[in-house]
C-alpha cells in the first residue's frame, strides 16, 4: 500500500495543482469583475496645499481591485482571468500536438505493416542536432518577423504559433518516441505474440499501444513543461502567445491575449520601478502551470530505478557482446 | 557504508564502470573529437537558418509586408557586393561606419567571460560534489538538482527583485541590476543566473551517473575488498561519472548558451546573443548610405547589409563559443582523469 502511495502521490498532487489553472481557464471570463478593456479612471488626490494632483497607475490592491491595476489602469485580476485560457490552452494544445505529430513521424503506422524482423529490429537514433541551438531561439527567429501587431485575430495567431512550436519540437521528440516504441516491442510478451504468429496490427493495437499509454501521459506532461518554459523565454524577448501589441510612441509591448506569461513579459520592466506585484501575480499563475506539468511528468521512483537498472544491464550486455 | 549500497538488486551481468579500463585514452580522445566535429557539421544547416531567417522575415515597419523577400534580396545583394569589394568588415549604424571584427571581438569576449567559467565551474562542481557528499554526508539530499527545472528567466527576475530590495534596504548600490552603458557592468547577478541552471543540470547528470555506477558489480566488489570510501567514490565511481560528464558536455554547453540569451537580454549585457538577435531588429530599418546604395543597386532599400553580415558572423562566433564550452568541459574531465590514473 505504501509503495502504491509513493507511485501515485506526485501525480495526485500534480492533478490537484493543475485543477486551479484549468478551472480558471474554463470559467475565468465568467468570474472576471470587469470587462477586459475596462480602464480605471485616473485618480486624483488632494495635496496639503489643497491642490488636486493626478495619481498615475498602477494602483495598489483595494476592495475595488483585489489584485490592483497594471501600469495602464487595467484590473490585474480581470486580465489574469481572461488570459488563463490562453496560457493553459496553449500549453496543453502544443504539448498534445507535439506528441501526436512526433508519434505520426516516428512511423508507428508503418511498423505494423512491415515484416516480423522489422518490428523487432532496433533502429539507431539520430544525433540530437537540435541541442546545438536552443529551441526557443529557433522559435524566436521563426516568430519575430510576424509576432508584432499581426493583422490576424489572436486566437488564429496563437494556433499558428502552436503549429510552429510543435514542428520545431519534432527533431528532439521523434527519436524519444521511436525509442519508446522500440522498448515496447522488445518486451517478451510482444515477442511471444509475434512468434506465435499473431497479426502484427492486432499486436500493435491490443498490446503495444496500451503498454505505451502511461509513457505518453508522462511525455505529454513533460512537453507541457517544455512548452511553458519556451513561452516564458519567448516572453522575455517580447514575443507573446497570440501576438504582441506594439505601440511606437512610446515604444511599448503588451500581450494581445493577456495570457500569464505575456503579463510577466510586458510588466518585467516594472520590477525596476518597484512594482513587483505586477510581475509576481502572473508569475504565481505561471509557476502553478509549470509545477503541475513537472509533477505530472515526474516518473514514479520505482520505475526510474528500474529504468536505470535496465539501461545498465543492457549496457553491460553490449560490452560483453 | 556508501549511500544505498547493498540495498539494490545486483546487476545480472558484469559491467566495468571505469571507462579507462575498457577504452584507451586515444579512443576517448578520438570519440570526443568526433562528437565535437559531428555537432559542428550538424550545426551548419541550423547556422544557415539562424543567419538568414531574420533577414528573410524582416518587414518594413510602415508597410508591414508579411514575409517580404524584398529586404532579403537587397541585403543579400549588398552582402555580395561587400564581399566583392572587401567591405565586409564595415557596417553602418545609421550613418556611422563600424568595424565588424572589432565589435565581434568585444561582444564575444563579454559572452565568453560569462559562459566559459560557468561551464568549467559546473563540470568541476558536478564531478566533486556527488562523491564528496557520499563520503562526508551520505544521508544528505542531492544538492540543487531540482533547480534544473526552474527557468533561467525566473531565476534572473527573482535575483533582480531581491537585489533591488537589498539595494533599497541598505541604501547603497550593492548590486548592479542591469547594464546601462559605461563601466558599471553587472557581474554577480548575470553570472549567478548563468551558472545556476548549468550547475544544476550537471549535478543532476552526475548524481544519476553516480547512483547507477554504485549499483554495479564492479563497485560492489570494490566495497567487498574494503576499498576506502574516498578512493571508491572519487577514483572508481568518479571515473565513470567523468565519462558521463563528457557525454553531457554538448548538452551542458547548449544549456549555457540558452541561458546566455536570457541573461544578456534581462541584464542588458553587450554580448553575442544581443548581436545575433537584437542588432538586426533594433538597429535595422535604416536606409543605405547613398554611396553604398549606389554601388549595390539598392537605392532606397530599408534593410542594410548590417543584417546579413552581423547575423552571419555572430552566429558563427556563437557556434564557436558553444564548441569552446564543450572543449572546456571535456578538457577538465580529461585532466581529472589523468590525475586519477
Amino acid at each position: 500500500m505504501k509503495h502504491d502511495r509513493k507511485r501515485t502521490t506526485p501525480r495526485l498532487v500534480g492533478l490537484a495543482v493543475a485543477t486551479l489553472p484549468m478551472a480558471l481557464a474554463i470559467f475565468g471570463p465568467l468570474l472576471a469583475p470587469y470587462g477586459v478593456d475596462e480602464q480605471e479612471p485616473l485618480r486624483y488626490e488632494q495635496t496639503a496645499a489643497g491642490e488636486r494632483v493626478p495619481v498615475p497607475p498602477p494602483y495598489p490592491p483595494s476592495r475595488r481591485h483585489l489584485l490592483g491595476t497594471d501600469a495602464h489602469g487595467y484590473d490585474l485580476l480581470t486580465r489574469m482571468l481572461y488570459g488563463a485560457r490562453y496560457t493553459v490552452g496553449f500549453v496543453v494544445a502544443v504539448a498534445g500536438l507535439r506528441v501526436l505529430l512526433a508519434f505520426a513521424a516516428a512511423g508507428i503506422g508503418h511498423v505494423g505493416a512491415h515484416s516480423r524482423e522489422r518490428i523487432l529490429r532496433p533502429r539507431r537514433t539520430a544525433l540530437p542536432v537540435g541541442a546545438a541551438v536552443p529551441e526557443f531561439v529557433v522559435a524566436y527567429i521563426a516568430m519575430v518577423g510576424i509576432a508584432f501587431n499581426p493583422p490576424i485575430p489572436p486566437l488564429t495567431f496563437a494556433l499558428l504559433q502552436a503549429l510552429l512550436l510543435a514542428i520545431i519540437g519534432l527533431p528532439g521528440l521523434v527519436p524519444t518516441i521511436r525509442a519508446m516504441m522500440e522498448r515496447a516491442v522488445a518486451q517478451p510478451f510482444v515477442e511471444a505474440q509475434v512468434a506465435a504468429g499473431a497479426d502484427e496490427r492486432h499486436v500493435l493495437q491490443a498490446t503495444v499501444l496500451p503498454a505505451l499509454a502511461d509513457e505518453f501521459r508522462l511525455l505529454v506532461a513533460h512537453e507541457a513543461l517544455v512548452v511553458s518554459l519556451i513561452i516564458g523565454q519567448l516572453a522575455v524577448f517580447g514575443v507573446f502567445v497570440g501576438g504582441t501589441k506594439q505601440t511606437f510612441d512610446p515604444i511599448e509591448y503588451s500581450s494581445r491575449t493577456h495570457e500569464w506569461v505575456g503579463l510577466i513579459g510586458e510588466n518585467a520592466a516594472e520590477i525596476l520601478g518597484g512594482h513587483v506585484r505586477l510581475v509576481l501575480v502572473p508569475f504565481i499563475g505561471y509557476i502553478l502551470v509549470v509545477a503541475a506539468a513537472a509533477l505530472l511528468a515526474a516518473k514514479p521512483r520505482a520505475r526510474a530505478a528500474a529504468e536505470r537498472r535496465g539501461r545498465f544491464e543492457s549496457a553491460a550486455g553490449g560490452v560483453e557482446g | 557504508m556508501p549511500d544505498g549500497f547493498g540495498q539494490r538488486t545486483p546487476a545480472q551481468k558484469t559491467h566495468t564502470t571505469c571507462e579507462v579500463a575498457i577504452t584507451s585514452p586515444q579512443t576517448i580522445r578520438f570519440a570526443a573529437a568526433g562528437r565535437v566535429l559531428s555537432v559542428a557539421f550538424a550545426s551548419i544547416p541550423t547556422l544557415v537558418a539562424v543567419s538568414l531567417l531574420p533577414t528573410f522575415i524582416a518587414v518594413e515597419p510602415e508597410t508591414r509586408i508579411f514575409l517580404s523577400t524584398s529586404g532579403f534580396e537587397a541585403s543579400l545583394a549588398a552582402f555580395v557586393d561587400d564581399m566583392r569589394t572587401g567591405n565586409v568588415n564595415r557596417f553602418y549604424m545609421g550613418r556611422t561606419p563600424r568595424y565588424l571584427t572589432e565589435e565581434l571581438a568585444r561582444y564575444t569576449k563579454n559572452s565568453a567571460a560569462f559562459i566559459l567559467p560557468a561551464v568549467l565551474i559546473a563540470t568541476a562542481y558536478a564531478f566533486g560534489i556527488p562523491p564528496a557528499r557520499r563520503v562526508v554526508a551520505p544521508r544528505a539530499p542531492a544538492p540543487i538538482g531540482w533547480l534544473a527545472m526552474v527557468p533561467a528567466f525566473v531565476v534572473a527576475m527573482v535575483l533582480q527583485t531581491l537585489a533591488l530590495q537589498i539595494n533599497r534596504a541598505t541604501g547603497i548600490h550593492v548590486f548592479t541590476l542591469a547594464y546601462l552603458g559605461g563601466v558599471g557592468m553587472p557581474v554577480f547577478l548575470p553570472a549567478t543566473t548563468l551558472a545556476l541552471p548549468v550547475v544544476a543540470y550537471s549535478i543532476k547528470t552526475a548524481e544519476n551517473a553516480a547512483h547507477e555506477i554504485a549499483a554495479t558489480d564492479y563497485i560492489r566488489a570494490a566495497v567487498g575488498r574494503a576499498v576506502p570510501p574516498g578512493s571508491l567514490w572519487f577514483r572508481h565511481v568518479g571515473c565513470g561519472v567523468l565519462t558521463r560528464l563528457d557525454d553531457a558536455a554538448p548538452r551542458v554547453a547548449a544549456t549555457a548558451i540558452g541561458t546566455l540569451f536570457i541573461a544578456e537580454r534581462i541584464f542588458n549585457l553587450p554580448g553575442l546573443t544581443v548581436m545575433l538577435i537584437e542588432f538586426p531588429f533594433d538597429r535595422g530599418y535604416q536606409r543605405y548610405p547613398p554611396e553604398v546604395a549606389e554601388v549595390a543597386g539598392v537605392s532606397g532599400a530599408w534593410i542594410t547589409s548590417v543584417q546579413v553580415e552581423v547575423v552571419l558572423f555572430s552566429a558563427v562566433a556563437l557556434v564557436l563559443l558553444y564548441l569552446a564550452a564543450i572543449v572546456v568541459a571535456t578538457s577538465f574531465t580529461a585532466a581529472v582523469r589523468r590525475l586519477l590514473r
